[in-house]
């Protein structure tokens, strides 16, 4: 549980802040420059579809940028009222709380990041920031997705304690904007993210429905934003530890 | 139509044997493809209800009934070495779980690089993999395996070599071990000071290593760890009562819902010898299967030997030539290769009873040889005047209505199991009745096809000069002959007796299909389940599942705490009989999360009061949900995806030596039903139990319906085709006299000496009836013959018996000690099998040789072919089709 401020953007712009510098690493770094908002707030509704159901979770986010430095508050509504706050650090480990719906609070030391987040189609190391250069970048070749042209770039884990072996990027050729990431895990496919319903809100290009799949088709995560505003004012009390009771 | 086919062969014996030769080859090609199954599965009819409903659960909640337990409990158990070595052990199992193509295709690269200059040493070629230490170990056990200690290895061991690391990784790539749990796989949780971690009990290192615990303080970490979660107690530790520590570890390797773990079985075996030091004993459903199948495969090789040679004296000692063993011989061993090679052609499998195929093949097989060869040696003089073609036809038509209605009724006593609802009986049915089909076949064609080929063959079998006085054989018909004329009435109150006694008998019969009282009591299998039971709460797995009956009710604290009542229940003092060792529930993890929220207070190791905190549980549960099925993968052998249902995994296990027999396992399913429905109903839950103890009692049922059935049915199906043979209902129905006595002798028997009904000893009636019937058609047949040539009663009786005797003796000889090789059998039930089939067979040979004569000389019944020309014996008297009246006089003109 590490980097809810990254979950954030992951969630709200997986591709408005493209997790992965790569290229051909020059594409990726062109990606990667695209701007970044200073704070976000943001109502999600997660919609995870397994074992032909779906369920329906609600979340309000709210991050803020201090430096390097970022906090993030993670308040549920649906299905049950559990809150996550994160303090991430540029350099150091994180910090993160767990507050329950009765009220209790905990710190929480969990060092999972290939675990799922929430019983989704996300783990950890999805909403985790992630270094540029953890990874190896070749341009492999051009693919549509999401109807537009874009560039293939495979990233290759340069460590094996990196959760996934690779990842496939498609970037849009004329924005560079993340439309799919193919994520590989032990050698074979593991699942895939899909942006759609791109928009520009405050300059910031933001995918207002993101579909994380699983490979072999039995399951999707998605991410439909309700509603979202950067660069708004938030007050430094609603990251501590005492706002999670 | 039977004298053109002993013409054609007769007249074209060159191309007969060479047919025979082709037809032989083409069926032993199916030989490889044999293979053995013994599992409940094999055996279950697929439409049963509970069978179904199993399936169901299994497709639910996983096959959470198939796994491998070890009980690893070296001396020093807390020693750095003996952690080191654990870790080897559980490196090793993780090869079967985490198997990577790739790395594969290295290794099998480095192998052929290191080997292409043969000889290599041993230690050489493991140096190779010094950075690769797990299959390092593999080659090690597997080279030990083949080679023993031997520490060079020339080209012909390396290719051996190759072929078993082909094997073993065709194993491993299918990755079968789905789960590893053990004190260095298992993760847990912590809460204390206001801090939720979660952790893997013994860490990994930068490298993704597990950093065995080797230092006084690691390991008093370990300690600690594996003692803070009360779940762990008898899962994955044993803590040794008398001490008090912890003294074993637990490995529970989870497998995947398969057919065949005979592969995966094997290597996790080996693997636990190849860690000696570590003491570990190993257990579980495949672990039975696995050695299930290894003692069949020991019997075959012990019993086709051991059958062949007592066969081998048996012709001997009626024929006295060395023709006159080669012959049958050779006869019998293609039955076996024939029926067990169209099996492997058509993918029977050889279950627990399908071993007794081919000694049944041979006992038959040289039944119908000893009828051939023994008509021949009569008729020697007639084949030496009229020349070998004419004489062995004229001899081998005399002999062949007896040939054709013994396979006849022996095919239909094996061929109405196939109406039984157990698969491995209903094939065994089948592939009995094709046996005797080629088994009569082969004898019919092969025999008299070489006899012309081979000059002077007939005579070497004939009996000039050959015995001295009257033989034993001969002594015993004429006593029984005295004892059916003169005593008659004698005869008859001992039957009546002999019946009694055995219907008394029959009311104590009980039925046992459960697996593990397939072996001795002091097996290493039942010895061993016994330990893992007491330690680690047994290997023998029931679902109770416990339906809150809405969605998501099983997050409700209400239902969860109804589940850990039934819990206790299940285990409490009062219910030990149940013989459960051990539960394993859904709420063991929320009382567990329960504990960490409140700073891992042992006190709240507990359900919590509130829906909201067991809601908030299960969401931040972390677990992997790699089909997404909307289960955390840890909760899938607990809770279905609606969360709805709970399955408390309950391990039942020999407690205390007190056997888990099929009627036990009866009492205990149902007094489990009696004792929580009622409960659950009033709380609106349901109760609903499946796994193989269920099953094993279903196939119980089926097993003893299918008798009754196959009984009836086979009775009177023998009955009826006697009756439209001989032209006389009451053939038929006095037929039935011996071998019903023999079947309720056998039964009767079962009874009073404790015998169980079970899979192996339930084809015993319809052996006793297909093979015992024979006899009573050879007396019939040769009986009327002596009437309608003009003999009275007593005369028939003295002549049918002085004649037909002898071969009714040396076949049932045949048969009584072919089955007698089987008490070597590792196998409780193939031993009772074969002691009750020696009995049996005595009880039709005496029916045949004196309770048949005793009844038709107290009854007087009329057995002479009906006058009646009524519309049915035109289309019905099938006996017609056999020429019996054309036979009847050669056979006395040959005679």
């Amino acid at each position: 549980m590490r980097s809810y401020s990254i979950a954030i953007l992951t969630m709200l712009a997986l591709a408005a802040s493209p997790l992965y510098a790569l290229d051909g690493r020059q594409i990726m770094e062109k990606s990667d420059a695209l701007a970044q908002p200073k704070s976000v707030r943001a109502a999600v509704l997660m919609l995870v579809e397994k074992g032909g159901r779906v369920e329906e979770k609600e979340f309000e986010l709210v991050g803020k940028k201090y430096g390097n430095d970022e906090k993030a508050l993670l308040s549920f509504s649906r299905p049950t009222s559990i809150r996550l706050l994160t303090h991430t650090y540029k350099g150091r480990d994180d910090d993160q709380w767990l507050g329950l719906s009765s009220g209790k609070v905990k710190r929480i030391a969990l060092a999972d990041s290939d675990k799922p987040f929430v019983n989704s189609h996300f783990y950890y190391e999805d909403l985790k920031s992630r270094d540029i250069d953890d990874y190896g970048y070749t341009l492999i070749g051009d693919a549509g997705a999401g109807g537009v042209d874009c560039y293939k770039v495979e990233a290759a884990a340069r460590s094996k304690k990196l959760v996934y072996d690779k990842a496939v990027f498609y970037i849009d050729k004329t924005n560079f904007f993340v439309m799919r990431i193919d994520i590989y895990m032990r050698g074979g496919l593991h699942k895939y993210l899909e942006n759609h319903d791109i928009r520009k809100v405050n300059g910031i290009l933001t995918p207002f429905r993101a579909v994380m799949h699983s490979a072999d088709g039995r399951g999707k995560t998605e991410l439909r934003i309700k509603s979202v505003t950067y660069n708004v004012p938030i007050a430094d009390s609603q990251f501590s530890k005492e706002a999670l009771r | 139509m039977l004298d053109k086919y002993i013409r054609f062969i007769i007249s074209r014996p060159g191309a007969t044997v060479l047919a025979i030769v082709l037809i032989t080859i083409a069926f032993g090609t199916g030989l490889p493809k044999l293979r053995f199954d013994n599992s409940l599965d094999s055996m279950m009819p697929s439409k049963d209800p509970e069978y179904l409903r199993n399936e169901e659960v299994k497709k639910i909640y996983g096959n959470n009934g198939k796994f491998i337990i070890m009980d690893v409990a070296p001396d020093r158990l807390w020693s750095g070495a003996r952690l080191l070595e654990f870790e080897s052990l559980i490196g090793d199992i993780e090869e079967y779980r985490d198997f990577d193509g790739t790395r594969e295709a290295e290794r099998r690269r480095a192998f052929l690089s290191v080997t292409e200059h043969a000889p290599v040493g041993r230690d050489e070629l493991l140096a190779r993999f010094e950075n690769d230490p797990a299959y390092r170990r593999l080659l090690s056990r597997k080279i030990t395996g083949l080679f023993g200690e031997e520490h060079s290895l020339d080209r012909s061991r390396i290719s051996t070599l190759a072929r078993e690391l082909e094997r073993s990784a065709t194993v491993r790539s299918e990755r079968l071990v789905d789960r590893i749990l053990s004190p260095f796989t298992m993760k847990d949780l912590s809460g204390r000071n206001d801090t939720l971690s979660a952790f893997d009990l013994v860490e990994r290192g930068e490298d993704g290593r597990r950093q065995v615990p080797t230092s006084g303080k690691s390991i008093a970490e370990l300690r600690s760890r594996l003692s803070a979660n009360p779940a762990f107690a008898k899962g994955i530790f044993y803590r040794d009562p008398a001490s008090g520590e912890i003294s074993d570890f637990g490995v529970l390797v989870r497998l995947l819902d398969v057919r065949d773990y005979d592969g995966i079985t094997s290597e996790m075996q080996e693997i636990a010898r190849s860690h000696p030091d570590l003491h570990i004993t190993i257990q579980g459903i495949p672990v039975l299967y696995h050695q299930i199948n290894s003692y069949m495969q020991h019997d075959l090789r012990l019993f086709m030997p051991l059958v062949m040679l007592v066969m081998v004296l048996i012709f001997f000692l009626n024929f006295r030539s060395l023709l006159g063993v080669a012959l049958p011989f050779i006869t019998l061993v293609l039955a076996d290769i024939w029926v067990l090679g169209l099996m492997g052609h058509l993918g029977g499998k050889l279950t627990v009873i399908g071993i007794s195929l081919p000694p049944l093949m041979i006992a038959v097989g040289s039944s119908y040889s000893i009828h051939i060869l023994n008509r021949f040696a009569l008729d020697t003089q007639l084949i030496r005047s009229r020349g070998p073609v004419q004489g062995i036809r004229i001899s081998m038509n005399t002999i062949a209505v007896t040939l054709i209605l013994a396979s006849l009724t022996t095919m239909i006593g094996f061929a109405t199991l196939v109406t039984n609802q157990v698969s491995a009986i209903r094939e065994w049915g089948l592939y009995s009745a094709i046996g005797t089909l080629f088994a009569v076949l082969i004898a019919a064609s092969l025999i008299p096809a070489l006899c012309i080929c081979l000059p002077g063959a007939v005579q070497g079998l004939g009996r000039e000069g050959k015995s001295s006085g009257k033989a034993p054989v001969d002594v015993i018909t004429a006593f029984m002959a005295h004892l059916a004329t003169i005593h008659t009435r004698a005869v008859m109150i001992v039957v009546a007796g002999i019946l009694v006694l055995s219907g008394i008998g029959i009311g104590f019969l009980k039925t046992e299909t459960s697996i593990s009282a397939y072996f001795h009591d002091d097996d290493t299998i039942n010895v061993s389940a016994r330990l893992i039971g007491e330690r680690f709460g047994g290997s023998l797995g029931l679902n109770i599942l416990l339906d809150s009956g809405r969605t998501d009710g099983v997050k409700d604290p209400g239902f969860l705490q109804t589940v850990e009542e039934v819990r206790n229940w299940l285990l409490s003092d009062g219910n030990a009989a149940f013989q459960i060792g051990r539960t394993d529930s859904f709420t063991d993890v929320i009382k567990r999360m329960n504990m960490a929220m409140n700073n891992d207070d042992p006190a709240a190791y507990a359900i919590p009061a509130s829906a909201t905190d067991i809601a908030d549980y299960l969401e931040i549960y972390s677990g992997d949900d790699l089909n997404s099925d909307g289960r955390a993968d840890d909760f899938e052998p607990y809770v279905d995806h609606e969360f709805r249902t709970v399955n408390l995994f309950a391990r039942m296990y020999e407690k205390e030596g007190a056997p888990l027999s099929t009627s036990r396992l009866n009492e205990i399913i149902a007094s489990i039903r009696a004792g929580l429905s009622p409960m659950l109903h009033e709380r609106g839950y349901r109760l609903a139990i499946s796994g193989e103890p269920l099953i094993i009692t279903r196939l119980a049922k089926h097993v003893v319906r299918g008798q009754l059935m196959s009984l009836f049915l086979s009775l009177a199906v023998v009955g009826l085709v006697v009756s439209l043979l001989f032209k006389n209902w009451k053939a038929g129905l006095v037929s039935l006299i011996p071998i019903g006595v023999a079947v309720t002798m056998n039964f009767g028997l079962m009874g009073w000496a404790g015998i169980r009904l079970d899979i192996a000893t339930a084809i015993i009636a319809s052996i006793t009836i297909g093979i015992g019937v024979d006899n009573t058609i050879h007396f019939l047949n040769t009986f009327r013959h002596f009437r309608s040539a003009g003999s009275d009663l007593d005369e028939a009786i003295r002549a049918t018996l002085s004649t037909a005797g002898r071969a009714i003796i040396y076949t049932a000889l045949a048969l009584i000690l072919g089955f007698a090789v089987l008490v070597v059998s590792s196998f409780k039930p193939i031993i009772f099998f074969a002691l009750l089939v020696g009995v049996t067979f005595i009880a039709t040979t005496t029916g045949a040789l004196l309770i048949l004569p005793a009844v038709i000389k107290y009854t007087g019944v009329d057995l002479a072919e009906s006058t009646s020309d009524s519309r049915f014996w035109k289309y019905f008297y099938i006996g017609r089709l056999f020429n019996i009246e054309n036979q009847n006089t050669i056979e006395g003109g040959s005679q």
